[in-house]
């Protein structure tokens, strides 16, 4: 707890939160039909996607954890801001345009029409839900201890009042209003993490100098009795070895590509062509930002070993107890006291508000569109179906404030690699072989679905009882590979592709708007 | 991955359709391999060659710290447009 609160801060986060809840009322009036609320009309222009993307993919693991394990781990931190940016060079070449032209409102859409089946269609809103809880713990563990921390609430409170307010106003808003939410929250990030860069290096904080001093520094840290090597901190190994980088690699590389908030927004933009354009509008918005998010990390181990902060025991003792998820808001008053604070504290809101947002958004998909309208009252009416997307989105709503509170002390960039795990080994080797392999089967699907849900789950959970060649930091190296091994296996035992695999083929890869 | 396709007996080849997935996946496997190339090989460099990889260049950087944190976002920005312009073009032909 902080002797005073920050008021710039307290300011500009009941600022935003107001924005946000105008926007969502204002477009809530715009919001006609089941598709307006699900993919906002499926009709997007390029720029407000590419940023809307860009604020749902950049979650609190970005905004706090990635300088917060640069922080703590170094140049093996470095790995997440690698992989997260990376991930999307893949989402590009084989998973978006095919799937903008299938056009649907949710991934186990896809699944249940290339295989003709609603099991695996429950197979796939089973994987939705399990990723998105997997992804939204660590937000909330995010937005509760900035708050907790800076606006001297307590960590419970903090997770309850946020979730409630994200929950309103995406219940609210749909598609439509959380897109242009997300498009002012990713440019509020953005802007707070440029501006920590910029207020830093015009104090002489250049990358290489402060890498150097970090480098050669060895001795315990001013101001505390922590001993420090900064020459294992700048090299690689000092946290991960080659097995835990190379699937910590893959679980990000190519989880990207099967995370379904993510996936969804192709459908929200208006063709295929403009679906790459969108990806590449986003790996630059991403780029810049991940390019930053490690430099303000090492900055701030810079002032911490240095002595910097000597005056500055709240911060001090802020690194110390939780510097893996506090790195940037200490950053933030560090180099610009109470107004770069403030920026921070706002950006880190708004980095959380914009990926819960479309967590909750793509399992209200799940709920409400893949199982309310097409399992349980496959005739209803377009506000039923409404309905049901906002009901769903409470429910969810409930969870995620539940589990946030579970998750109190846990690392935020650790616990959304897992989640990049279970879509990597789960959706996108469906979406990969789906798009790609006429081959595949319905039961192949399914028991790959399945195969890659449970053994991440089981090697994430149950990591201490593995023997000691399945325990990974990260365990895509098993789980992904496993996949699609067996969806290959069991497709090419079953043998039963489809019927329709030529026209479904030809609708993702064929010209646009045209069946043959 | 096409290949494997056409030899499966139960499924009905469409030449069109197969031409069409054959160009694209020829275009996107191949971006594909040189991205997963140079991306796994930054692991393998720095277990394999870490003398190599931790020799500063530019004041504390090194090799791995300069390739990882700043080099890489370059060359896949450059591979997304090359494979942006070249698929669309592909898609304009079909």
């Amino acid at each position: 707890m902080r002797d005073q609160v920050p008021i710039l801060a307290v300011t500009l986060a009941f600022l935003l939160v107001f924005v946000n809840i105008f926007i969502a009322v204002y477009m809530s009036r715009r919001t006609a039909t089941a598709k307006d609320y699900f993919v906002a009309g499926g009709k997007v222009k390029a720029f407000p996607t590419a940023s809307a993307m860009s604020g749902d993919y950049l979650s609190a693991a970005s905004f706090l954890g990635v300088a917060g394990i640069v922080f703590m781990s170094g140049f093996d931190g470095v790995w997440y801001a690698f992989g997260f940016f990376v991930g999307f060079i893949f989402l590009l070449m084989f998973i978006a345009t095919p799937l903008k032209k299938f056009g649907q409102y949710t991934i186990p859409d896809f699944v249940a029409a290339r295989f003709n089946s609603s099991k695996a269609r429950f197979v796939g809103v089973l994987c939705v839900l399990s990723i998105i809880l997997f992804y939204i713990a660590p937000q909330m563990l995010g937005v509760g201890k900035v708050l907790a921390l800076f606006l001297n609430l307590e960590y419970k409170t903090a997770v309850i009042s946020s979730i409630i307010v994200i929950t309103l106003y995406v219940s609210i808003g749909g598609m439509k209003g959380t897109t242009l939410n997300q498009v002012i929250q990713f440019w509020l990030m953005a802007t707070a993490m440029l501006a920590v860069c910029i207020v830093a290096l015009s104090k002489g904080m250049t990358y290489p100098r402060i890498l150097e001093g970090i480098a050669a520094f060895k001795g315990s840290i001013p101001g505390t009795d922590v001993l420090f090597d900064g020459s294992k901190w700048v090299n690689p190994g000092g946290w991960l070895d080659l097995k835990d980088s190379i699937s910590l690699l893959f679980a990000l590389c190519f989880g990207t590509a099967g995370l379904p908030h993510i996936l969804v927004r192709f459908y929200t933009s208006k063709s295929g062509s403009s679906a790459k354009w969108l990806v590449i509008l986003v790996l630059f918005f991403i780029g810049m930002f991940y390019i930053t998010s490690p430099y303000v990390g090492a900055a701030i181990r810079y002032a911490f070993i240095n002595g910097d902060m000597l005056p500055m025991n709240q911060l001090i003792s802020s690194l110390m107890t939780d510097g893996r998820n506090l790195a940037v808001p200490v950053a933030g008053e560090f180099f610009g006291g109470e107004l770069l604070l403030g920026i921070v504290v706002a950006g880190a809101i708004a980095a959380v508000l914009s990926t819960v947002a479309g967590l909750l958004l793509t399992a209200s998909g799940a709920l409400g569109h893949d199982v309310y309208t097409t399992v349980i009252n496959t005739k209803a009416t377009e506000k039923q179906r409404i309905r049901a997307g906002k009901i769903s989105v409470i429910i969810m709503g409930i969870v995620a404030g539940t589990l946030g509170i579970m998750v109190e002390n846990m690392q935020i960039a650790v616990l959304v690699g897992l989640a990049f795990a279970v879509a990597g080994s789960t959706f996108f080797p469906i979406l990969f072989l789906g798009i790609w392999w006429k081959g595949m089967t319905c039961k192949g699907a399914i028991t790959g679905l399945l195969t890659g849900l449970i053994s991440s789950i089981v090697l994430i959970i149950f990591a201490s009882y593995m023997p000691s060649f399945l325990q990974f930091e990260n365990p895509a190296l098993i789980t992904i590979p496993l996949s699609f091994l067996t969806i290959y296996v069991v497709s090419k035992i079953d043998g039963q592709v489809p019927e329709n695999v030529n026209e479904f083929m030809y609708k993702l890869h064929g010209p646009e708007q045209v069946t043959k | 991955m096409i290949k494997q396709t056409k030899q499966h007996n139960r499924i009905k080849v469409d030449k069109d359709i197969d031409a069409l997935m054959r160009k694209q996946w020829r275009l996107s496997s191949r971006l594909g391999i040189l991205v997963i190339i140079v991306v796994f090989s930054f692991p393998f460099l720095n277990h394999f060659a870490f003398d190599l990889m931790t020799t500063p260049i530019l004041g504390g950087f090194t090799i791995a710290y300069l390739a990882a944190s700043l080099l890489i976002y370059p060359f896949i920005w450059t591979i997304a447009i090359i494979y942006t312009k070249k698929s669309i073009k592909l898609e304009e032909e079909a």
